[in-house]
Order: structure tokens, then sequence, then C-alpha cells
């Protein structure tokens, strides 16, 4: 079982519409695929299978209380399922560890690829999941706050790589920062070899709260996500 | 009438005939004839049993050329000899197996299995000799390593030329009768066509050899017993062809020798440290070009992967044009001119050397675009090598040369001079006779220094230099990977223009430093230098074997004095085993039999030129190649074809006189042999002069700025945010077209809209405005490119012109052309060339040769057909 984590470099990037991508897609490619929402402070990766938005009880609540972490599962099609994590009301301080130990238990062996939707990367939940991850994809954009925060980071594991999200391709400024960013051979090492364009049809798919390889499986921006997701998973051969 | 006269059924299915014919509106006497056709046969036939029933459900089947909705007046007479026809034809699917067919079978599966084994034994073994025999190759020109003592090695060497020279000449001077001639040649035949199958360097030596010994045979009969000297008229006739073939035997020895081994040289990789990169000056010379065909190539030389400090890009503008000094400083590249405009290409840069400084010079003409690897790929043999003097890539082309242009379904067919290019250099390569061919290639400035820079006493300055770098002992190296691509020649005209200054200078640097006397050069490079030069004399050889056959068929002259089955025993051989070799040789280069073409378009026009630079080999001027123009309208070049149109007519009235004077009983029976062969002489002449004519006539060439065609994967983005991906399919500098997957796009397209074309750079996205002016069907957006700023000019070309794959990716390589189909294509370009010269003949010329051709159109129409029964 692999697991593949998408964080944020910061929120707001996009983390969400690229997991749900992601996950779909793979689930296309014939495999067993378990999304999971691991950021109860979002409901975006929720949104994204289109799962109604009044949903309190959730994995989460499910390994604090000691039910099954599957008490809550939905079945998007045959090979994917989703965890979606909800709103937590409770504001009680999560053991974060133990809950992702106790989620991964008892998938291993009933899929083939977990897809952790982890939030943004400072967080204590996107820390545990880190520990446990196959593949980090730290999602970010090609500007100014994001290039901060990245030039700060310090990657946690061989297999941590950066993903620009967002790319708008008529956009000159977004271009000199990839262009920036390509001059270190500390970031061009990690760097995904590809970008995720940004364009009507990706702002589309969100409102049809579906992810985008599905609803909009023949914009550019589901083509570098379907090529993206052959790239992770010869990665993690 | 007919109601009245025949049964009412009958009648009324005439009747309904009759008004079904006369709605599709044939003709009234048609119409009658035919009907009165189908009476007398209903009348004779018992057209309504079953068993005529099944035949006339299936007419169509079994009369495939006859269109039973418009029948013609004589489709009776059709349909009777195609009945006929049927009587004896069974179909394939019906024929019982035969013994023969059983018997060629079992050989076929015997020879299959022979082959594999030969596959398995031989050649997985002789390719790996050949891999460590090119392995030592390399290391020997490194010096690493050498074979024998020196004074050995040359013993071994005489001891083994005597041996093979008594060998050769015992093959080639025994006489034997016709018979055992035959059994020889049948057995080198054999021989030839095994070797054939197994494709090694060691092989295609053997071929070479098989085919020198068979045509050296050939040569000599001819010299020894076939010169016809009954009169001083006779000999002549008879001289002047055989020195033809002695000329053609010299310039196909010599290439078999310059071909036989080719080195395919790898680039050498760099050193590491970047510092140790030597300094490059790339020089773009341009006389009289519009600013638009240089604008790419200075752009590529700019945005070479090179260290910006050590790349000094250069405009050497022969043109005194203030259009380039601007462009220059806009875009920080260097700008030379001169004042004393002396010598051409050669002076202008002999002139830039003096004011730059170096280590190494580039030269690129002003509209060969190189890909951005250019330097990475060929420097590496400068710094290992210091003795390599020159390095050249091949010319490569993308726009269309005349004969790609004018001869249509030759796009998969290898340019025409992709053979010289891409395959010749590297057998040159071998012997350490790299040409310089004025561009895409790059010289050690020390050494140009030590020859005096570029040679000018020659019209083709570029040989020349390196004729002199290589006796200097300087040496050279060729990389056969196109690194850049230029602008074909853009009609015919041009193309003659070039070739013949490219003739004229190869002759004069073979009169003013002839490569086979003089200093410096081994014996080998000799041998390259020498049929680089002489094959440029082809075009008197070449019309004599255009013209020969035709003294027999006016005046009994035999220009080959033997008898037919003496010929067949000499001529057929020697034909067959230079075309074989030369078709294993130049697989992939060249297509079998075009050379022929390729050599007569020219041979009228280099004919002058070269006899005029062989006597006074200091005349001539540099003309400049004319490149980047349009052709508004399809046109017959009747002035550069009247040389052929003389040829054709001459061979023509050679075969009607000739059939005529043998129908008027002139010429005893057993001629008949002789007139057969000269006629098929004739006839093959015909083809190849018909050929010639289709290049003639110039076809259109609207575009200026001729595409490039491709596959890259792109996106448009359209209607201010809709971003859809497509496969661009061509581009130029000013536009592009661009072919969008999915038909499932929102955004529809109205000519006129501006989009943006969105090229994937180094994983960076680049956008480029367009403007849409062709909404084709299958989702083809033809785009024209919006004005961009220099910045983004220089952008458009990394995306397109510059990048590394863009020339080694096109797939045009003819390989694997059988000699038949090779044939079936000569056939059909001569077909061609006469339908194009009926089409532009003058009016009443062509309703006659239209008239003509309708007669037999109408002729074959009566042909019988082979039913296609494909749906049984």
């Amino acid at each position: 079982m692999k697991i593949i984590q998408l964080q944020g470099i910061r929120s707001g990037v996009g983390t969400s519409f690229v997991a749900a991508a992601l996950a779909y897609r793979l689930s296309v490619s014939n495999v067993r695929v378990l999304a999971v929402n691991a950021n109860p402070s979002a409901f975006s990766l929720d949104q994204s299978f289109n799962l109604p938005m009044e949903l309190f009880d959730n994995w989460i609540t499910d390994v604090l209380s000691g039910r099954s972490v599957f008490s809550h599962r939905y079945r998007y099609n045959e090979l994917l399922d989703v965890l979606p994590a909800g709103v937590d009301g409770s504001g009680t301080p999560i053991d974060w560890n133990c809950a992702i130990e106790a989620l991964l238990r008892e998938a291993d062996g009933h899929y083939d690829y977990v897809v952790m939707d982890a939030g943004v990367m400072d967080t204590s939940q996107a820390a545990a999941v880190r520990a446990r991850a196959s593949i980090i994809i730290d999602v970010m954009e090609a500007e100014a706050n994001s290039l901060m925060r990245l030039i700060r980071h310090r990657p946690s594991s061989q297999n941590e790589y950066y993903l620009f999200n967002k790319v708008w391709p008529l956009s000159r400024t977004q271009s000199d920062v990839s262009a920036f960013i390509q001059r270190y051979s500390q970031f061009v090492k990690r760097l995904v070899p590809l970008s995720v364009p940004y364009d009507e049809y990706a702002l589309q798919s969100s409102l049809y709260k579906q992810p985008i390889t599905q609803s909009m499986f023949f914009s550019e921006s589901a083509e570098q996500l379907n090529h993206i997701t052959t790239w992770i998973k010869q990665k993690l051969l | 009438m007919l109601g009245w006269s025949l049964i009412r059924t009958i009648g009324s299915y005439l009747q309904q005939k009759w008004s079904r014919w006369r709605v599709r509106r044939l003709g009234l006497l048609r119409c009658l004839l035919n009907l009165a056709l189908t009476v007398l046969a209903w009348c004779f036939l018992p057209l309504e049993s079953a068993r005529w029933r099944v035949i006339r459900e299936r007419k169509e089947v079994y009369f495939p050329h006859i269109d039973f909705q418009r029948l013609r007046p004589l489709d009776a007479v059709r349909m009777a000899i195609q009945a006929a026809f049927l009587l004896f034809y069974i179909p394939r699917s019906e024929r019982a197996p035969s013994f023969y067919s059983r018997f060629v079978e079992a050989v076929r599966s015997v020879m299959i299995r022979i082959e594999k084994a030969i596959f398995n034994s031989f050649v997985v073994l002789g390719q790996g000799h050949t891999d460590r025999y090119t392995q030592q190759l390399h290391e020997l020109g490194e010096g690493k390593r050498t074979f024998l003592p020196a004074r050995l090695k040359v013993i071994v060497l005489f001891l083994f030329a005597v041996a093979a020279a008594s060998l050769c000449a015992l093959c080639v001077t025994q006489p034997l009768d016709i018979t055992n001639q035959l059994i020889f040649l049948v057995v080198m035949w054999i021989l030839a066509l095994l070797l054939k199958k197994i494709r090694s360097h060691l092989t295609l030596m053997l071929l070479c050899v098989i085919s020198t010994i068979v045509s050296s045979r050939y040569l000599w009969w001819r010299y020894s017993s076939t010169l016809n000297d009954d009169s001083s008229l006779t000999l002549f006739f008879s001289l002047l062809l055989v020195l033809s073939e002695t000329y053609a035997f010299i310039v196909m020895v010599l290439s078999y020798f310059q071909i036989c081994w080719v080195l395919d040289r790898k680039p050498y990789p760099l050193p590491k440290d970047k510092s140790l990169w030597p300094h490059v000056d790339i020089f773009i010379p341009s006389y009289n070009e519009p600013l638009e065909v240089v604008k790419p190539t200075v752009y590529g030389a700019m945005d070479m992967d090179w260290p910006k400090e050590k790349l000094h890009v250069y405009i050497l503008d022969d043109g005194n044009r203030d259009d380039f000094q601007a462009f220059a400083e806009t875009v920080g590249v260097g700008y030379i001119r001169r004042e004393k405009h002396n010598h051409a290409k050669a002076g202008n840069i002999n002139h830039a050397m003096t004011k730059t400084s170096g280590e190494f010079v580039a030269i690129f003409d002003c509209d060969h675009v190189p890909t951005r690897s250019f330097l990475q790929m060929t420097m590496g043999w400068f710094v290992k090598d210091k003795k390599i003097g020159l390095v050249q890539t091949p010319h490569h082309f993308y726009s269309e040369d005349p004969f790609e242009r004018n001869l249509p379904g030759t796009k998969a067919m290898p340019f025409e001079n992709a053979l010289f290019h891409d395959y010749i250099q590297k057998g040159n390569d071998t012997w350490n006779a790299t040409m310089f061919c004025g561009s895409c290639a790059i010289m050690r400035r020390v050494a140009l220094d030590e020859v005096g820079g570029i040679a000018v006493e020659t019209v083709t300055e570029d040989a020349h230099t390196s004729l002199r770098l290589n006796r200097r002992g300087w040496t050279s190296a060729f990389i056969a990977i196109p690194l850049a691509a230029g602008l074909s020649t853009e009609s015919l005209s041009a193309h003659v223009g070039q070739r013949i200054r490219w003739a004229r200078g190869m002759v004069q640097i073979f009169r003013l430093d002839c490569p086979l006397i003089g200093k410096g050069l081994s014996l080998a490079q000799r041998l390259c230098f020498m049929n680089a030069m002489i094959h440029f004399l082809h075009g008197l050889p070449r019309m004599i074997f255009l013209l020969a056959p035709l003294p027999y068929m006016f005046a009994d002259i035999y220009v080959i004095m033997a008898t037919a089955p003496a010929i067949f025993a000499f001529v057929l051989p020697h034909m067959i085993h230079s075309t074989m070799t030369n078709q294993v040789m130049h697989r992939g280069y060249r297509y079998p039999f075009l050379g022929a073409v390729y050599e007569t378009v020219l041979s009228w026009y280099i004919f002058l030129p070269t006899l005029v630079a062989l006597i006074m080999p200091h005349k001539g001027k540099f003309n400049v190649t004319v490149k980047g123009g349009t052709i508004e309208k399809r046109y017959l070049y009747w002035d550069i074809s009247t040389p052929y149109l003389i040829l054709i007519g001459l061979n023509v009235l050679g075969l009607i006189v000739g059939f005529a004077r043998t129908l008027m009983g002139d010429r005893p029976d057993w001629e008949y042999m002789s007139l057969a062969i000269n006629t098929g002489w004739i006839l093959y002449n015909l083809v190849v002069l018909g050929a010639s004519m289709a290049v003639a006539v110039e076809s259109i060439q609207a575009r200026k700025y001729p595409r490039v065609a491709v596959s890259i994967p792109v996106s448009i983005v359209a209607r201010g945010a809709y971003q859809l991906r497509g496969r661009l399919t061509d581009y130029s500098q000013k536009g592009a077209s661009v072919k969008l997957d999915s038909a499932m796009s929102q955004a529809d397209f109205k000519v006129g809209d501006t989009i943006h074309l969105v090229f994937d750079y180094n994983g960076l996205k680049r956008a480029f405005p367009a403007i849409i002016r062709r909404v084709g069907r299958d989702a083809m957006l033809g785009l024209e490119m919006a004005e961009m700023s220099w910045q983004d000019e220089r952008d458009f070309n990394r995306c397109t012109f510059c990048r590394t794959d863009t020339w080694s990716l096109e797939n045009r390589n003819g390989s694997d052309v059988s000699l038949w189909a090779g044939f079936l294509t000569l056939c059909r370009l001569g077909v061609l060339g006469y339908r194009s010269m009926i089409d532009f003949s003058p009016k009443r010329l062509k309703g006659f040769f239209t008239m003509l051709a309708a007669g037999l159109n109408w002729l074959i129409s009566f042909w019988p057909r082979i039913p296609n029964d494909g749906n049984r």
C-alpha cells in the first residue's frame, strides 16, 4: 500500500483540488484507492467528491471514539473510496499520530494507494502523515508568498517533491518565478517536471463538485494531472 | 410500340429501363442501341432462368468496369470480351493449389529457415565484429593503438595487394564463352543476393567487390571485343560510349571506396569544467537575403547552450544594410560590414576573421537555424583532439526542394542531397576527408589562419578550404546528427544555378589544386576528394547515355559490337550488380534509380560550365543562391526543359524511324534482338527524361515562410480563459497550424479571433499571441502569429526551431525500398512528366494529345478486368 501525501505550502494553493484529481485518476487506472481528508479544518476534498456539507461524524471522530475508521466511508466508484473529515466542531486536540496509525492499520491490504490531503504543511496532522508517506507532494503557486516559504522550507525526506498548481500560461511573472526556481539545483531536483495549469475549466470543475480529471477530463489541467499521476506511479515503483 | 410487340411484363420492364436512362440524360442513340441489344439478349438468352438470375444479380462483380446505371454505346462489346475472359478465368480462391505453387511454398519455407540460420550465425557475429572494428578505428584515430609494427605492416599490405591484384586480373581478363560467362555471373548473382540480406559492413564491402569485378569484366569485354572499327564514324560513336562508361565506372568504384565503411562518429562529451570550454565566434554571412530569413538564425545562434561570455555571434553583412545593423544592435550581437566586397562569402568571412579573436569559428549560412545543442554536440571532439581542424554537421532542409515540391508523392523520400550530407560524408570521415560544406560547421582558428583563411580562388570556397586544411595535416570530423536546418533552393532554376556553381567550383579546384598531386594528402583522401570533383563531370556522359541507342536506330551503327546474347550476358549483370549494390549502400538515403533523374536534370546545364572550368579554371564568379521567395502559379519551365524536350524528341524519333525501317524490311531477321534491346534502352531513357520533365513543372509555393512539419504538444488559450490541448502540426516564423485534441471544446473559433499559443519550454509555459486565419475541419486551426517584440520572437524560436529534437525526429527514410518499387516510382514519375507536358503544351497540340490520351483510354476500357470477388 503506497501512501501519497499532498500538502500545501500555504493554504489556498489547491491541495485538495490536486488530491481529488489524483485519486480519481488513479482509480480509473484500475487500482484500489482511498482518498482521505486529513485536514479537518477544511472540507474541500469532501466537496470535490460531491459529499454533503453537514457531515459531522467522520473518520476522525470514529477513531477518537474507538469505532471502525471505515464507519463513514463513501464509495465514489468501484475502486475509489473517500473518507471525509467534514468540520470538526469539538475543538479537542487530536493525537494525529494515533489517528493516522489506526487509519493505515485498518486500510492496509484493502487498497493499493492511499491519497492523503493533509492541508497546509506546517500543521501537526501534516507532520504525522509525513512520517508515514511513501511520497510527499508539496503543492504551491508560482508567486512571491510560496516562493518565500519554499526558500525557508527544509524537505523532510528524499521523496518530497514540489508541484506548481494554478499556473496561468499567459502570466509572464509566473514564468519568471519558475525560471528563477529552476536556476537552483536544490529545487530543480525536487521539482515535479510538470505543472498544473489553471483556466476556466479548472474553475468550473470545482463548481461541478467533481474531480477535474472526471468532469473536465479533456482540459489541459486534467491532461497534466494525468501525466503527473503517471509520474508519481513511476516514482513509487 | 414496346407494349404492343412484346409480352406485357417485359414490355413494362423495358419501358422502365428506357425512362430510367432518359432521366439520366443518356443520348437517344445510346439508349436505342442498348435497348435493342437488351431485347436481343432477352430473345436469345434464357435470362429469366434461375442460373441467369444469379449471374444478373452479381453483374457488378463480374463486370466491374461497366456502369450499369449509365450504359455506354459499346458496353455490349465490353461485356462480350469480359464474358469471354471470364470463361477462362478461375478466381484465386477457387484455384486448386498446383504442384508448382506447393513447390514454391516449400522452397520458400526452406529459404526462410536458411535465412534465419544465416542471420543468427553470420549477421549477429558480423555485426559484433563490425562494432569491435569500428571501436578499434576510433582508438586508432585517437592514437591509442596500432595494429602492426610499421615495416611489417607495409610488407603485409604489399603482399596482400599483389595477391589480390593478380586474382582480380585473372577474374577480369579470363575469356569465357557465353555459357561459362553465364555460369560465372549466376554464381556471382546468387552470392550477391545472399549478401544483400545480411546487413553489416563486411558484406557491404563484399558486395562492392563483386560489383566491381563484374563491372570490370564488363569493361574489359567492351574494350577488348566490342569496339566497332568498321569506319572512323562508327569507331567514334563506339569510343564515345565506352569512354562514358569508363567514366561512370571510375566514379562508381571511387564512390564504393568512399562509402564502403562508414564511420558513424558520435559526439564526444565536453569536459565537466566549463572553464575549459573555448570561446566560439559564430559567423552568419549574409549578402542580399531579407532580414526575416536571417532573424531565426541569429536567435538560434544566441540561444545555443554555451557559456554566454564565450559565445560571440556576428552578422557579417556584405550588403551594407542599415536595418541589419539596427537589428544587431537591438538584440545585442556583433555586426561586421566591410568596405571592399571582394571574393564574396569567402572574402566576407576572411574579413571578419581579422576583427574577431575566438579560438573557434562556426559558420552558418544565414538561413541555417541551429538548434540549442549545436555547440555541445560538436565541440567535444575539438577539445579532445587538438589536431582536428574542422567539424562538419549535415545540411538539413526544412523547406521542400524543387524535386520534392514538383514530384508529388515524394514526401517520404529522402532529400535529393541527403545522400551526400547524411551518408557519403560519414564515409569521408572514415578516410579523414570530411568536406567543409560552407555552413553548419566549426573550424579551428589556428588551422584556418595557417591555410590563409577561407580559400578565395574558386567559387566553391568551402571544399577548397577543407582540401587545404587536409594538406596541412589537420584532420576533420563529421557528426551525422542534423543540428541545424535551412531553406532549400526555392525553384528549379535556382537549384540548377546552385549546382552549376558547385560543379564549376569543384572542377576549378580539380584544375588549380588537383588532389591527386601535391603534398600532404593520404591516398584515401586523394581518392575521396577526387571523386567529389570528377563527380560533377557527369554532364556529357549522361547525355551520351541518353543518345546512345540512336545511331543504331537511325543508321544501323552498332555502338556495341556484339551479339544479343553476349550483350545480355555482360550488360545485364553489370547493371544489376551496380544497381543492387547502390541500392544496398544508399538504403534509406536515396531511392533506387532516382539518381539518374537527378543527374539528367542537371547534365545539360553543368556540361558547358564544367568544360569551361576545365579549360579556363580562372573564369567564373560567385552567384548567391536565392532563398525565401514564393511561386504563385503552377507553370512549366519551357526554358529549362528545352534540352530535355530535344532529347525526348530525338529518342521518340529514333523509336519511330527504327520501327519504320524494320517494317519496310530494311533489316535482316536476326536483327530483331538488337532492335528489341535498343527499344528497351530508348524506353528507359524516355522514362528518365519524362521524370526530369516532371521536375520542370513548378508547383505552387504560396507561403513566403516555408512551414516545418512537426508534432509538438502545445495548448492554446482561447476566448480569454479556456485552455485547450492540441498538437502543433507545422510552423514557420510567422504562422502555425494546431490540431486540437478534442472537438469537445466549449470555445468555438472564429476567423480573426486572437488566441494564445502556449508552448512547454523546459517545464515553463510560454504563450504567444496569434490570430486565427483558418478554421478547418477536425479542429484544425490555421494561425498567424501576431506582431511580436524581438524578445518574444526569440522565445518563439526557442520553442520551435531551436528545439534539440526538431530535425532528428523527422521521419523520411526511404528505408528498404525494393528495386522493383524504385523502378515503379521512376515509371510513375516518368508518366507524370509526359502528362504535365500535355497539360502545358500549346492549345492545338494539347487538343491532339488529349485526343490521343482519350483514345488510348477508350481502347484500354475494352480490356477485361479481374472480377472483384471481395465479398465472396
